[in-house]
């Protein structure tokens, strides 16, 4: 952990270095959050309603997927990336240190420039919380803190599985980006509004439903079953197999030369 | 003329060898055709009918933006090209006694035409076949069609056009992602890259018929589904031309006086 940390030390102290560019980054990053929220308040305006949801209900749905998102890129970026570490030969260098490779992996690239859209996110996020009239109680901020770690911890694992899949054709680790990107775009919406198919692949194959629809729905006072609310910690196994998977694979890995 | 068109077909050629990331592409823009259906048919659903794009209207809007993705898409950009601008890898480039704005237009268009050609009969064949609402229909006449080519053809242009603006920034800012982050926000938002223009407020409405966005992407999107038709169509034309022209000289005129200006350090 304290390696970690210096790590996380390393990464900002460098970035900051260029606080123009820095600044440009930020910004960049946050206007996306704000345009596509505007894009959801237009269609609620332009149609009358989503099935029983208020256009409140889907921003909370938005900015808690937007925010674990955009934390899990500043977080994750380096696992994102390890296909690049592979290209370079990098990997060898990392598995000879006495040291966790995904430590390692994940030390070497932290994104600071998503900060902006994380700050943003959670701002939203509470906005939506106070305009739904719910509780701060402990109870309740328990569940969203859950939900975010849940929520790290899977697209932990998704990355894992990128990783993972690019030690074996080189060019791989974009399906880690599109199912990333992919489940935090459905998301943003109730899954309801899905066909079968869709929502049991959300919820059971990368369950992502588990980190947002399922426990806002107990936050939302649309469920009173506690298995609700706490199905974050399960959904937060899905990491476990993706644990295994990745050791798997770096035991089969070879080196690409150079 | 003849050594721009060389440099087109260069890059068409260079583009079709990218067979197997264009599968990837096929399997992502058909998924993501799907979910926006999906959502737009819950918003129908709740809607009391009176809405400005109908929900078949919607079905072949969302087919052909993601068939023609590779084009539309405002965030694609030529990583060669921008490299250049900051490695100072384009002094090569301007040693050729060739325009370097109409060079750089000539690959960036041929380079996504090449990768949307591979990607778009696939998914429009898939999506003829899907069943009931989801599927993909031909235009309601040939009419229609032919129009709906004419607008697609300049939009291209106009998307293209409005791109190099991207690439005449990063040569002031020297940086390439958040100049592309940045431009693509915008320009996906003025021209139904976020949502279909027809779902914005009034007053978005009003100040996009003073800009060019939505002549580069949204114009052949309605026309194919039958959203626009008779006049509105000719003048949509018209104004597409009227943009390509004021578009392409802002834009020489803009790199031609920046590049007497630009400094290229070592060697």
């Amino acid at each position: 952990m304290k390696t970690y940390f210096s790590y996380l030390k390393i990464n900002l102290k460098a970035q900051i270095e260029h606080r123009l560019a820095f600044l440009m980054m930020i910004f960049s990053q946050s206007i996306g959050s704000v345009f596509s929220l505007l894009g959801v308040y237009f269609l609620f305006e332009s149609f009358s309603a989503l099935d029983s949801w208020s256009f409140e209900e889907v921003a909370f749905m938005f900015a808690v997927t937007n925010l674990i998102y955009n934390v899990a890129q500043l977080l994750f970026r380096g696992l994102g990336h390890f296909k690049d570490l592979i290209k370079l030969g990098e990997v060898d260098r990392l598995l000879i240190r006495p040291r966790s490779i995904i430590l390692q992996a994940l030390g070497g690239e932290v994104a600071f420039n998503k900060i902006g859209a994380c700050i943003l996110n959670l701002i939203i996020l509470i906005i939506a919380v106070n305009s739904l009239n719910i509780d701060f109680s402990f109870m309740n901020i328990l569940i969203l803190v859950l939900i975010v770690l849940g929520g790290l911890v899977i697209f932990l694992g998704v990355m894992l599985i990128g990783a993972a899949v690019s030690i074996y054709t080189i060019e791989g680790s974009e399906i880690a980006n599109i199912i990333s990107y992919g489940g935090k775009e459905a998301m943003q919406y109730p899954i309801t509004i899905y066909d079968k198919w869709f929502r049991g692949f959300l919820t059971f194959i990368i369950p992502f439903a588990t980190v947002n629809y399922i426990p806002l729905l107990y936050l939302l006072g649309r469920s009173n079953n506690l298995l609700h609310a706490f199905a974050p910690l399960i959904g937060g196994l899905f990491v476990i197999p993706c644990f295994y998977i990745f050791k798997r694979s770096m035991s089969y890995y070879t080196s690409s030369g150079s | 003329m003849r050594k721009y068109f060389t440099f087109f077909k260069m890059r068409l050629l260079a583009g079709f060898q990218y067979r197997s990331a264009a599968w990837a592409g096929v399997g992502t823009q058909f998924f993501w055709g799907l979910m926006y259906i999906m959502i737009f048919m819950a918003f129908y659903r709740s809607s009391d009918g009176n809405s400005p794009m109908s929900l078949t209207e919607i079905v072949q809007y969302f087919w052909l933006q993601q068939a023609l993705f590779a084009f539309l898409f405002a965030f694609n950009h030529d990583a060669k090209i921008a490299k250049s601008i900051i490695s100072g890898d384009l002094a090569y480039e301007l040693v050729k006694p060739l325009s370097l704005y109409k060079m750089w237009f000539a690959s960036i268009f041929s380079s996504k035409l090449a990768a949307t050609i591979l990607r778009s009969w696939p998914i429009l064949l898939i999506s003829f076949l899907m069943p009931g609402t989801y599927r993909f229909v031909l235009p309601s006449s040939f009419g229609v069609f032919g129009l709906f080519l004419v607008t697609l053809s300049f939009a291209l242009i106009i998307n293209v056009l409005l791109g190099m603006f991207m690439y005449y920034l990063m040569f002031i800012t020297l940086e390439i992602k958040s100049t592309v982050t940045i431009f693509a926000n915008f320009s996906s938002f003025l021209s139904g890259g976020l949502i279909p223009l027809a779902f914005m407020p009034l007053f978005i409405t009003k100040l996009n018929y003073f800009l060019p966005f939505r002549l580069g992407y949204d114009v052949p999107l309605r026309v194919y589904s039958g959203n626009i038709a008779g006049s509105e169509v000719l003048i949509s034309i018209g104004l597409q031309v009227i943009w390509i022209i004021i578009l392409f000289s802002l834009g020489n005129l803009l790199f031609s006086k920046r590049l007497k200006k630009i400094v290229v350090q070592g060697g």
